[in-house]
């Protein structure tokens, strides 16, 4: 499983940074909060926070 | 099939974690988690989640911002250890709940872009980090609070990434022992 886990993250980040490049500068943080708030609304509805 | 589902969520959280500056843990640890129990899970997810940042900091290592890192990276890094140890002692959901609610917060405040009316001095940097830093590692999930913390820094986004993950480097590599130490036979049957 774990090994399944780190050949996933790697092709992942892989293919994250050709993404990276295209999101334009000026939206870049909004992504980013997006992604934050994403994050923060899971731990308050996933069971234990 | 529970491989299957591993491999995308990854996929996706190696992805997310080179736009973003983390995921990896938040995406992979709970989802593992449901197989191992969580103080496992959070151990073997160290592992992808090392390797990840260690290509994602080799990828990008030109663009870390040394001011950024030497301040705000600094006491981040040391106030997530602490908070990690700390952790055994003081784990709460209502951390959690605490922690999800900030990180809604801040999320709001950058999509509105009022965060962008906040710019970290050295000062600042320093406290922002110790307690970004303090409270991630008291909840187990320290990428998404450090991102957050550094949506206040005045960086392209290259050295965004670049740095935070350099951050989250030295955490792993000062926990990862400690899951060797003590969880090691545990991990190798994962």
């Amino acid at each position: 499983m774990i090994v399944v886990a780190i050949a996933g993250v790697m092709v992942g980040t892989l293919v994250g940074q050709p993404v990276l490049r295209s999101i334009p500068e000026s939206r870049f943080r909004r992504v980013v909060a997006v992604l934050i708030l994403a994050l923060g609304v899971s731990m308050l509805v996933r069971p234990g926070g | 099939m529970f491989n299957f589902l591993v491999a995308v969520a990854a996929l996706v959280a190696g992805g997310i974690a080179s736009i973003a500056g983390f995921g990896i843990g938040s995406i992979l640890t709970p989802l593992l988690a449901l197989k191992l129990g969580t103080k496992l899970a959070v151990a073997a997810v160290s592992i992808p989640h090392f390797l990840g940042t260690v290509l994602r900091l080799f990828l990008t290592r030109q663009h870390v911002d040394k001011r950024v890192l030497w301040t705000f990276g600094v006491t981040s890094a040391v106030g997530g250890l602490a908070g990690a140890l700390l952790h055994v002692y003081f784990a709460s959901a209502v951390l959690g709940y605490l922690l999800g609610a900030l990180l809604v917060f801040a999320g709001i405040t950058g999509i509105t872009g009022l965060a962008s009316r906040i710019r970290f001095g050295r000062r600042s940097a320093w406290i922002a980090g110790a307690i970004s830093g303090a409270f991630g590692g008291l909840v187990g999930n320290q990428g998404g609070i450090r991102s957050a913390a550094m949506l206040a820094f005045d960086v392209p986004k290259e050295a965004f990434i670049a740095t935070a993950t350099a951050i989250g480097l030295v955490v792993d590599v000062a926990r990862m022992p400690v899951y060797a130490v003590t969880q090691a036979p545990q991990i190798a049957r994962v």
